[in-house]
């Protein structure tokens, strides 16, 4: 159990640069899940926590400590990879007890065979301990890799990406149990995930990671619903937030640059100026089809895409295309008019050049 | 069908052909090396006669044929092997972290440093030999196993690095990552996972290397005198002036030969995977 705190590390490969300035901390028992599309930093950054790579600028505090530069033997982690990365040569058997013999650790024969077990009991791989990790399906193997975390009891966990090469099914039952082992175990960790549905489940709070820089680091809630950014709105939610550019004018009206639509914005105007270009970022969950002639909104049904527990209809206004999620018993059919209505407190606006919500 | 047939007659004839072509000289030898000294010259030659071990027993400074120099083939024998050994040990010292470090470090002009390596097995070696000869002489090199071991680290130490390069780098980094964050220092870390996960690369790779050297004749010629020369050129010592003596040539050759088949068929299975790898790569 420990505290982290990142101040400012940058890191750069050859010339691009992969860290910019990233600052977050992670409280005791926390978990804090970093969430970014590929290439954000997510790995290399918790390849800084651990140890494995160094940053260029900044520190590290592990407990209060600085450790920037320190051995990752040194720290006290336990990591989770990515690939799994486990040793092909040792059976699962051993693969979980390496940890424990390191020199670093101090366990007893008995303690060590009382861990194997019970970690091993807790993921359902005892009936594989002597397999080689070869013999092994995808899932078990994901399953030994967290189980050779898990073993110890190091200072901070770090996991990266440990589901996201599963299946489908397989990925939606260990998501359940990790939530289940985060409750049972209270641990501090940094969970590195591209899937919005594990950072929302799993975190107590995210940073969200774009381009090497910190997007938005707050409370798992308020990433969703009060997104800081252009990108972290298409980051969070299915299908992703729609975008229209356009400007306030005098009465505080959203007036879309095609003016295919106006929003009275009077109720949200916080921080919105007359004459202001903006960005509006709209959620398809949280807009309503309504008959033609009411609602902000008027145009014809563009396509109607059947996904069985909800219909997923696009309508275009102009040039302006809109997603709606509407219940499956909302029949409609292309070519048929229709309106939408969009509540005033649904309306996310963002500086046009700055992509930063106002 | 008659055609596959056919063609498949064809592959057996080439194959049957291949195999004469590399099979005939060796059997040439060792046939040679059971003849005696009528034998081995007449004309034409015999495929049907009575073996005999003189010259086996005479390089051994036994039996009736007598050797042209005062220095016996075994003392030959024994250079190879301090050189070859010598050089492949000190190849996988140096080598090794090299290797490592290619493999798996950033550094600058990295790709130049390494080709810079492989550049000397570019180099013919008679083009560097005089100059070489020259330095040897002033730094009393000259005619050491120590001088010899140095000069052949060009035929040993560019192979290992790259092979050994190339077998690193198969291993995934996560794995390295896995054992740091796990408690073991890189040093533990090496030798615990890095070096038995690539040990049937590095097993080929000392043995090919091996074989090189022991192969070389040039550097054993040019810079070695006969307290250390190697079997490669202690074969010319059955050349006289008055005679050339094939059957004790012969018998030298095929001894000299047994330790790279035994090497070679104990590792081959190792072989034949690392030479493809290298060659994927």
């Amino acid at each position: 159990m420990a505290t982290l705190e990142i101040d400012r590390i940058s890191k750069s490969f050859d010339s691009v640069q992969a860290l910019k300035n990233v600052s977050f901390d992670c409280k005791n028992g926390e978990f804090l899940v970093i969430v970014g599309p590929s290439g954000a930093g997510k790995t290399t950054t918790l390849n800084c926590i651990a140890g494995v790579e160094y940053p260029e600028m900044g520190t590290v505090y592990l407990d209060g400590q600085d450790v920037t530069m320190a051995p990752p033997q040194d720290r006290d982690v336990a990591m989770v990879f990515e690939t799994y990365a486990l040793y092909p040569q040792f059976s699962v058997r051993d693969n979980l007890i390496f940890p424990l013999r390191s020199p670093r650790s101090r366990h007893s024969e008995s303690d060590i065979q009382e861990r194997v077990q019970r970690v091993s009991e807790l993921l359902s791989i005892d009936m594989l301990l002597e397999r080689l990790p070869r013999q092994l399906s995808q899932g078990q193997r994901q399953r030994v890799s967290l189980g050779r975390a898990l073993v110890r009891d190091p200072k901070i966990f770090l996991f990266d990406e440990p589901i996201s090469h599963l299946d489908a099914k397989l990925r939606n039952s260990m998501r359940r149990e990790l939530k289940r082992m985060r409750a049972s175990l209270s641990q501090t960790t940094v969970y590195v995930t591209h899937d919005y549905l594990e950072a929302l489940s799993l975190g107590d709070r995210v940073v969200v990671l774009f381009q090497g820089e910190v997007l938005q680091f707050d409370q798992t809630q308020m990433v969703y619903n009060r997104p800081a950014a252009v990108e972290v709105g298409l980051l969070f939610g299915d299908p992703p937030m729609m975008f229209f550019q356009g400007k306030i004018d005098d009465q505080s009206h959203f007036v879309c640059e095609d003016e295919s639509f106006m929003i009275d914005a009077r109720d949200n105007a916080v921080g919105l100026a007359p004459g202001q270009e903006v960005i509006l970022g709209l959620r398809p969950t949280d807009v309503r089809l309504a008959p033609p002639g009411s609602g902000q909104v008027q145009g014809e049904i563009y396509s109607v895409q059947n996904q069985f527990d909800r219909e997923l209809v696009t309508l275009k206004a102009k040039e302006q295309l809109f997603d709606i999620v509407a219940p499956v018993s909302y029949a409609v059919t292309e070519g048929d008019k229709a309106g939408i209505i969009i509540p005033v407190e649904v309306c996310y606006f963002f500086d046009k050049t700055t992509h930063r919500a106002i | 069908m008659k055609e596959t047939k056919g063609k498949l007659l064809l592959v057996y004839l080439g194959m049957l052909l291949l195999g004469i072509y590399i099979l005939a000289p060796v059997t040439w030898i060792v046939m040679m090396s059971f003849k005696s000294k009528i034998d081995v010259i007449s004309v034409p030659p015999k495929f049907i006669f009575t073996p005999t071990f003189d010259n086996y027993l005479a390089l051994f400074g036994l039996g009736k044929v007598g050797l042209l120099t005062g220095t016996t083939f075994l003392s030959f024998f024994k250079n190879s092997l301090i050189l070859a050994l010598g050089s492949v040990l000190l190849s996988i010292v140096l080598g090794m972290p090299a290797a490592y470090a290619f493999a798996r470090l950033r550094f600058k002009a990295k790709e130049s440093l390494a080709f810079t390596f492989l550049s000397f097995r570019f180099v013919p070696e008679i083009t560097i030999i005089l100059p070489l000869y020259v330095i040897y002489q002033k730094l009393n090199l000259y005619n050491t196993y120590t001088g010899l071991i140095l000069v052949y680290q060009l035929i040993s130490l560019p192979f290992i690095i790259w092979m050994m390069r190339s077998y690193f780098e198969e291993i995934p980094v996560a794995i390295e990552q896995a054992a740091r964050t796990d408690g073991y220092s890189w040093g533990r870390t090496f030798f615990r996972m890095v070096l038995p996960l690539a040990a049937p690369g590095v097993a080929a790779s000392l043995v090919l290397a091996f074989i090189f050297c022991w192969n070389n004749f040039i550097f054993g010629l040019m810079l070695g005198g006969t307290n250390t020369q190697p079997v490669t050129v202690g074969l010319l010592s059955f050349m006289g002036t008055n005679e050339v003596q094939w059957g004790l040539m012969a018998a030298a050759t095929v001894i000299a030969v047994i330790p790279l088949m035994v090497l070679a068929l104990s590792v081959q299975r190792y072989m034949v995977r690392g030479l493809t790898l290298g060659a994927v790569k």
